[in-house]
């Protein structure tokens, strides 16, 4: 290189330098913000996870481990949280998908109706609890119905009837949401190449599933995700519905967190934390790479 | 390029993933604040014969009376003093009051002069006629009578007449308070012009810098705090911005202007313009025991008077003490020890104000949790624990966790200060009571005195054993003919809570953390609890407990008992043999040993153990264990004392010369008394054998209770049958259990 060109490399390199520096400063607050609230709580967790208890501070590393996937009460508790997620999730999913088809597809009253299925969002959580626990108390609505057409009353809330219950709450609060979201994103599909395959006659299920499901899956993607984290939510309504220590249906994940909270076991919360945030992780990868593969040739 | 994409892809998952899992808890580190100022004390002991109790501060000075009693004459005088707080000088107020005339109370306004309210009674043997006359008399400090009112008119004939309070405004006018329904107002000349209905009880009245009447009452959430509208004739505006405290309100005029309140442990100024209260001081920090003050006035910008009572086993004590602010620093560092607890107890309040009166090294700060709710308390207790801001210096009050925290290893091991310690020797306390929470050789924690828990009931009806299951208790019932009681005071809930109490292994194997909650036993006992009442209906009228125990119409009684009288007292009321077989047991006895005050423990992780322990030792040192007023001593010579003092006769001696022996005290109901002497040998036996016989403290697991409670309120109600209750029961449980394996 001539001794221009290499002046201008170096000058070059140390502008980037500068910039990268300053750029550096820029994020200093921001990364500042998110080291301390972000990830040193993480750090501080996975100290929590490798000691026997958190005032004796003794190393005991991956026992806790174990003897949390051992606990009765935390594989109880798994195998409720997951069962739930499985029923519920894919319901909201689909459930909110075909009423949006059935909204979009020209029915009367759109508005109306999407208000209709929109507003038990905007009720606020004690509310609900306090309705539904009039509808599904062992003296209560539902109960009097049932006795009304002959048949016995059910123990809603303390039986395995429980899970039926908490799968309607959670499909009453969140189908309105998913169904606007994928309200948008139906509308956004291109209308010409539907108009395309109209013409060349293919039926109304292979649009469906070629092309629409192809402009939709991205949307898919965020309902099942935004689904899924609504449905770790659902202890919320759990917990203001029957305590802390519900029956054995209805005892979910964070149940098993709450409570070690509140005796002081930060070790087998910590534990229990970090194998469902890896359980999290597999779960949510294997959705991005489906949807990658799936939506890759609509998005380029 | 295409490894790094998804590298950044699995950054990007683990980042939501993490994110959605939200988990965790953050640390806070706690700053220890020192204050800017603290307050030191000079105490000046009252003079003899003061009358402390009633004793008023007022514009530099202290007023009170003197009461002195003639023997010879049998005539009780009152005389009235003034004491100059700075110079000490102690002079007479020249004021005659009538002979047979007593003072209920009096005020002292700010310029110094005495409003004084007395009450005659008289009886005229001969037409049986009784007078009760009330006279208010405002007087100067050299003798000189303003007025004198005759206020029988408007006293006499009221239910409550005892006048519990008198504040004087700025104008001169009299406000004078029963505490429970009205508030009389009186002008400047003594002559009434209102009366205020009150519908709650008044917590106290005091007035303002500026002159205006202030009440504290209790009201529906709380004290609520107004002020007197004299040309109103009612309340005027309530004061907001105070807090209450613990309830008990004691109010002073500002210095300069507003309030002084005491509300509880912390002496606050009140500013009524801005409507903000500052805190001046805790009273603890300068060795002041709140529940001894009687009054308190601020002297000047450095310096507060207080007049402080204190009761003993031996009398009362009384003192005035001059606080004056002084820096922080100025004030000889010592190291500060902090003593946790939940409610703070009299008793070691006082402990603790000697020890930093005494101790040269060491200065105890107390930190109160429970101030306002117990469940906030114990998690911010907690909290302090985990952060490693824990107190030095535990107290622990029954349903504090104690048995969890020994697990988390909280607590310092005592055995090991006990081994190296001169005087105190482990052999010399009740072993069992000692060793009460000591596991594997370790002691965690001491209880410095404490009362028996347990159930009695006659030995013709129970027989020779000397404990029983939940089971046999539930026979015994049964065996009973139709009408007889179990329990006295019993319901549903209670019975229920008590046939568990002590008997969760029963239905928890720990070792497995098999619950067996959905047994036919377990059933039983609901059934059994179900035969009881819903909810208990004093009844004015119902028989007395001994005479349904005579009757054989209750069999049991649960109770718990700290001294040699009462025991003495419930034998009585059987009036024959009787057996303390305790509460149903799976294992050993059933009899509780309760602690009547608090369990003291050490923090593991304090930094000054060796002065931690030298405040705990206090409580087991002689001095301490024989001056209880209540409930049994740990160390054995104090309690061989105790029972020394219960078995002497307690006598007087009538005009002929001859000693009458007297009982030591009475127990009375509608229709039975008991009179209870001197204890007899046979009887303090049998307390010593009870005591030594005892094998566990009393605890319970709230939570369990509260999930079986829960539960068996349906059933209770009628709404499922006790299987089914028993069912979800067993599945919460086993949970609760599972959970903590």
């Amino acid at each position: 290189m001539t001794k221009l060109k290499k002046e201008r490399v170096v000058s070059k390199r140390k502008h980037d330098k500068r910039e990268r520096m300053g750029s550096v400063l820029y994020l200093a607050p921001s990364l500042l913000g998110v080291l301390l609230f972000f990830v040193l709580p993480f750090l501080v967790v996975i100290f929590y996870s490798l000691v026997d208890n958190p005032i004796s501070h003794n190393f005991v590393f991956l026992d806790n481990f174990t003897k949390v996937a051992s606990n009765s009460a935390f594989q109880l508790a798994a195998k409720n949280t997951l069962k739930f997620s499985l029923i519920a999730v894919p319901l909201a999913v689909l459930l909110s998908l075909g009423l949006a088809i059935l909204l979009e597809g020209g029915l009367p009253y759109k508005s109306q109706l999407r208000t209709f299925f929109l507003s038990p969002m905007m009720v606020p959580i004690a509310s609900i609890v306090l309705i539904w626990q009039v509808l599904f108390h062992y003296n209560g609505v539902v109960n009097n119905a049932l006795l009304g057409f002959g048949l016995d009353k059910i123990d809603w809330m303390k039986s395995s009837y429980a899970p039926v219950v908490i799968v309607l709450l959670f499909l009453w609060k969140n189908l309105g949401y998913n169904m606007i979201l994928f309200m948008a994103a139906l509308s956004s599909i291109p209308k010409d190449i539907i108009e395309v395959a109209q013409l060349e006659s293919a039926s109304e299920w292979k649009i469906f599933y070629y092309i629409k499901t192809r402009y939709l899956s991205s949307t898919i993607l965020f309902v099942t995700i935004m689904s899924l984290i609504n449905s770790f939510k659902v202890f919320r309504e759990v917990y203001l519905l029957t305590g802390d220590y519900p029956f054995d249906t209805l005892y979910m994940l964070q149940h098993f967190m709450n409570n070690t909270f509140r005796s002081l076991d930060y070790q087998k919360l910590s534990a229990a934390a970090i194998i469902m945030a890896v359980v999290m992780i597999i779960i949510i990868g294997i959705l991005f790479i489906t949807e990658n593969r799936f939506g890759r040739d609509v998005e380029g | 390029m295409r490894i790094v994409k998804k590298l950044r892809l699995l950054g990007l998952c683990m980042v939501l993933g993490f994110g959605f899992s939200a988990c965790g808890s953050s640390e806070k580190a706690e700053e220890v604040k020192t204050p800017e100022f603290v307050y030191t004390a000079e105490y000046k002991d009252m003079p003899e014969g003061v009358n402390s109790y009633n004793a008023k501060l007022a514009g530099g000075k202290i007023y009170y009376t003197k009461g002195i009693f003639d023997e010879a004459t049998q005539m009780y005088t009152e005389n009235f003093y003034y004491m100059d707080l700075v110079t000490g000088e102690e002079a007479q107020i020249p004021f005659q009051k009538e002979e047979n005339e007593y003072v209920t109370s009096f005020s002292v306004a700010e310029d110094g002069s005495l409003y004084i309210l007395g009450n005659s009674f008289t009886y005229e043997e001969e037409s049986g006629n009784s007078t009760n006359a009330f006279k208010l008399t405002k007087c100067m400090t050299d003798g000189t009578v303003v007025y004198e009112i005759d206020l029988s008119d408007l006293l006499a004939g009221e239910e409550n007449s005892y006048i519990q309070n008198m504040q004087i405004d700025k104008d001169g006018n009299i406000y004078l308070t029963n505490g429970d329904s009205k508030i009389w107002l009186l002008n400047k000349d003594g002559v009434q012009t209102g009366i205020i209905q009150v519908d709650n009880y008044i917590n106290t009245m005091g007035v303002t810098k500026e002159g205006t009447v202030i009440v504290t009452m209790y009201g529906a959430e709380g004290i609520e705090v107004k002020e007197v509208d004299f040309a109103g004739k009612a309340f005027g505006q309530p004061i907001t911005g105070l807090a209450s405290g613990n309830g008990n309100m004691m109010i002073a005029p500002g210095l300069e202007q507003g309030l002084l309140v005491s509300n509880g442990s912390t002496l606050l100024s009140y500013d009524m313009v801005s409507k903000t209260s500052t805190e001046i001081l805790q009273w603890i920090n300068s060795d002041i025991n709140y529940n001894n003050i009687r009054a308190f006035s601020a002297l000047s910008e450095d310096q507060i008077a207080v007049v402080t009572e204190r009761y003993s086993q031996d009398g009362s004590t009384s003192e005035i003490i001059i606080l004056t602010k002084k820096p922080y620093d100025s004030v000889t560092e010592k190291t500060i020890l902090t003593y946790g607890t939940l409610y703070s107890d009299d008793r070691i309040i006082e402990k603790i104000i000697d020890f930093n009166k005494t101790n040269e090294k060491y200065r105890i700060e107390v930190k109160e949790y429970g101030i306002d709710d117990w469940e906030q308390a114990q998690v911010q207790m907690n909290a302090d624990i985990l952060s490693g801001n824990g107190p030095d210096i535990f107290s622990l009050s029954y349903g504090a966790s104690i048995e969890s925290y020994i697990n988390k290893g909280v607590f310092e091991d005592l055995n090991q200060y006990l081994e190296k310690d001169t005087l105190i020797k482990k052999e010399d306390y009740l072993e069992n009571v000692l060793n009460a929470y000591e596991v594997e050789d370790k002691l965690y924690a001491i209880m410095p005195s404490f009362t028996i828990g347990t159930i009695m009931g006659k030995s013709s009806l129970i027989g020779d054993r000397e404990s029983w299951t939940i089971q046999d208790l539930i026979a015994f019932a049964k065996e009973q003919p139709e009408g007889t009681k179990t329990f006295e005071y019993a319901t549903k809930d209670s019975i229920l809570s008590t046939l568990l109490m002590y008997n969760v292994e029963e239905y928890i194997d720990y070792k497995t953390g098999e619950c067996s909650f959905d047994s036919e036993s377990f059933i039983q006992i609901l059934e059994f609890a179900n035969q009881f009442d819903k909810e208990f209906v004093w009844d004015e009228n119902a028989p007395s407990t001994p005479s349904l125990i005579a009757e054989n119409k209750l069999t049991l009684v649960n109770t718990n008992f700290s001294d040699v009288l009462s025991f003495q007292a419930y034998q009585k009321m059987f009036g024959e043999e009787v057996t303390f077989i305790g509460y149903p047991t799976s294992s050993g006895k059933g009899s509780v040993l309760e602690s009547n005050g608090s369990t003291l423990a050490i923090n593991a992780k304090a930094k000054n153990k060796e002065g931690a322990w030298e405040f705990v030792r206090m409580f087991m040192l002689e001095d301490y264990q024989t001056s209880l007023d209540w409930g049994f001593p740990i160390l054995k010579s104090a309690l061989e004392d105790n029972f020394q003092e219960a078995m002497k006769e307690e006598s007087w001696t009538d005009e002929t010369g001859t000693e009458v022996v007297q009982p030591k005290t009475t127990w009375g109901w509608n229709d039975f008394q008991v009179e209870i002497y001197a204890a007899t040998q046979e009887e303090v036996d049998e307390i010593r054998d009870l005591i030594m016989s005892i094998d566990k403290v009393s605890s319970y697991d709230q939570q369990i209770q509260s999930i079986v409670a829960e539960e068996a309120a349906a059933y209770f109600e009628g709404m499922k049958t006790a299987p089914e209750v028993a069912t979800i029961i067993q599945s919460r449980i086993q949970i609760y259990v599972n959970e903590s394996r």
